[in-house]
């Protein structure tokens, strides 16, 4: 369980992007959906432990993220939108890097990379790479270890056609497993079927919507969501 | 009680095999000089200098570091197989072999006690703390040669062994100190990568091996900081040794012991902060704090520790010029060193526009570190007292460190094919 109590930040004192946030992140599919800007992907940056919030907490699994670091992101995956790997490290070390700090194997690297498409990328530094690759770098990471709480900031951006149904089975499999999956997407026909509640940032606060209606309904609440309509 | 004689006796057993090469070496040497007493005090000029030396303590450290190296692959060997089954802790096994690695050096000791005893009547202040330190020395050899244990325990256990030998009591004491905290650090043992492949699936699990851990994070880590500091860090380093081989040109006057205190101390700190400030703003550029590693499970204080260690390699020329020139600066030289480093770590994460550039902050506060210990060594204590305190401001710099900053800091542009304005 991800738990946000009373969140609030802003990038600078003027501008509040969110404000006293309370949500609940049970096990299952949570859509993130809203316009541009209305703070979908802030969310996913103060859950996922990257953007520290101006006020409020956040725990995963009864572990607070800024006070219990190490193990409130043990079991952690994010995803960022923009993959903001550092400049002169390979995707070797990077992969290594995750795999030291989650403890899983050597195996987990390659299985990773051969996973993610970019097995002969190992020795190229992060500037040398497309921003595809660099997603797909960014992907491979989010396999290694045993994730049960993902934060995944538009996935499906800038991937091609056969790596996408790859990455929609892995969710499929993380959502069937139990694991927490906080997803921002604009698209939405992509994950209408595995969607199990949505969440909406308003006017600086979030709106749950649960459980979502059923069948051609569901994507048009999920659609008016994404426009930043109530439901 | 059973374990521990196990490993002693292979420990035994590495000994004698070792003792026939060190007689052999040691008989042929007193033959060709014709003199047993010249081989011992030599080897006593070197070990058993007269004066607390660290220089000295260190050279001993790593004799037996290298010594309980060679006779580990004896000692150690089949400690990760078959007899991890039975009842007995991780620690037990470590410590028994840590048992057996001491007694294996018992030649290269015998030799080193000897040499000791060759030199007592000349310096006895400082030759009596280090022949009792010798079997701590022995200790932390062994332990620092332990493969398979936390870095962070080998690392303390180098420190007790030159510690324990460098000819002072108190530096014994803290000695034993040193010794406790490295055992407690040591952690459960692990085969070294090249057995890891031997074991079975089941047992691999068991022992938690072939798993990656953290100290492989922070070596990756710091190689990314390395490879992007490239030669601006041998630069640096030619930088602080000229300004520090300029002072021979003062120590030739006329200038009592403590005027070339000072001078070095002067000279050696100004340098630290002008490598480390520089270093700090090539970090921010280069390998800037980096949003997406926050979500992996390290803490900030973490991230900060390991960028100080990087920005602390700065003041290695400047601490062995120092110590070469006038050792007693050495001690208000690392600690300094530790305290810009730390602050020098915190700087690169400060919202830019605070201060313009982390080197700015660090110029500042560097310069007036630098003074104050310049004049008063003993203020370097109060610096020693103020580094957990500077590690809790870095990390909590670290975590409010805000994304969009980071990208203001241009550092997207630092060698980027992806960014818009690169060259």
């Amino acid at each position: 369980m991800i738990r946000l109590d009373g969140v609030g930040f802003s990038y600078s004192p003027k501008v509040r992007v969110l404000e006293d946030v309370t949500l609940e992140l049970p096990p299952g599919l949570t859509l993130v959906l809203g316009p541009n800007g209305c703070g979908k992907s802030t969310l996913a940056k103060l859950t996922a432990g990257v953007e520290m919030p101006s006020e409020g907490t956040i725990t995963i699994s009864g572990h607070d993220l800024w006070s219990d670091e190490v193990a409130a992101r043990r079991d952690l995956v994010y995803v960022p939108e923009h993959p903001d790997l550092t400049p002169y490290a390979t995707v070797n070390e990077i992969l290594t890097l995750v795999s030291g700090l989650r403890s899983a194997g050597r195996d987990a690297v390659d299985e990773a990379m051969a996973w993610a498409g970019i097995e002969g990328l190992g020795n190229r530094t992060v500037r040398k790479l497309s921003n595809g690759q660099r997603r797909r770098s960014v992907l491979a990471a989010a396999r290694i270890g045993s994730a049960k709480y993902l934060v995944l900031d538009e996935p499906l951006d800038g991937v091609d056609r056969s790596f996408r149904a790859e990455l929609l089975a892995w969710i499929a499999g993380h959502r069937a497993a139990g694991a927490v999956i906080l997803l921002v997407s604009h698209d939405i026909d992509a994950f209408v079927g595995l969607v199990d509640r949505a969440v909406n940032p308003r006017g600086g606060t979030c709106h749950t919507v649960s459980p979502l209606p059923e069948g051609a309904a569901r994507r048009d609440a999920l659609a008016r969501l994404a426009r930043g309509e109530p439901v | 009680m059973v374990l521990l004689r196990f490993h002693l006796a292979a420990g035994v057993r590495v000994a004698l095999r070792a003792t026939v090469p060190v007689a052999s070496l040691v008989i042929a040497l007193v033959v060709f000089t014709k003199s047993g007493v010249a081989i011992f005090s030599a080897l006593g000029a070197l070990f058993f200098a007269p004066g607390v030396s660290p220089v000295a303590a260190m050279a001993a450290t790593l004799v037996c570091m290298a010594f309980a190296g060679w006779s580990s692959r004896w000692v150690t060997s089949g400690l990760w197989g078959w007899i991890r089954h039975l009842p007995a802790s991780g620690a037990s096994h470590r410590r028994a072999a840590t048992a057996g690695l001491v007694v294996a050096q018992t030649p290269l000791l015998v030799v080193v006690l000897a040499s000791g005893l060759a030199t007592i009547g000349s310096h006895s202040a400082t030759t009596l703390p280090r022949l009792i330190g010798v079997c701590l020395l022995g200790w932390s050899a062994a332990h620092a040669s332990l493969r398979g244990t936390a870095l962070s325990g080998r690392l303390l256990a180098v420190l007790a062994g030159t510690a324990a030998f460098a000819g002072s009591w108190w530096l014994l004491g803290a000695a034993f100190l040193l010794v406790a905290a490295a055992d407690a650090l040591a952690g459960r043992i692990h085969p070294p990568r090249s057995q890891m492949t031997a074991l079975g699936e089941p047992a691999r699990q068991e022992l938690g091996v072939g798993e990656l851990s953290f100290s492989t994070a922070a070596r990756v880590w710091i190689t990314i900081s390395l490879r992007a500091l490239r030669w601006r860090l041998v630069s640096i380093w030619w930088v602080a040794a000229l300004a520090l081989v300029s002072l021979l040109l003062f120590l030739n006057n006329d200038l009592s012991p403590r005027q070339e205190a000072l001078a070095v101390r002067l000279v050696g700190l100004g340098a630290l902060v002008v490598m480390m400030a520089s270093l700090a703003d090539s970090l921010a550029r280069k390998r800037p704090v980096w949003p997406w590693s926050r979500s992996l499970p390290w803490s900030a204080r973490s991230r900060v520790g390991l960028d100080a260690m990087i920005l602390s390699t700065t003041a290695i020329p400047v601490l062995s010029i120092g110590m070469f020139l006038f050792p007693s600066t050495v001690l208000p030289l690392s600690a300094t060193a530790l305290f810009l480093a730390v602050r020098g770590a915190a700087a690169i994460r400060e919202p830019f526009g605070t201060w313009g550039a982390p080197s700015a902050q660090l110029f500042v506060e560097g310069f007036i570190a630098a003074g104050l210990v310049a004049l008063a060594p003993a203020a370097a204590l109060g610096l020693v007292v103020l580094l957990p305190l500077a590690l809790r401001w870095g990390a909590s710099a670290e975590r409010g460190l805000k994304i969009g900053r980071w990208n203001e800091r241009g550092s997207l542009t630092a060698g980027d094919s992806q960014s818009w304005s690169d060259s």
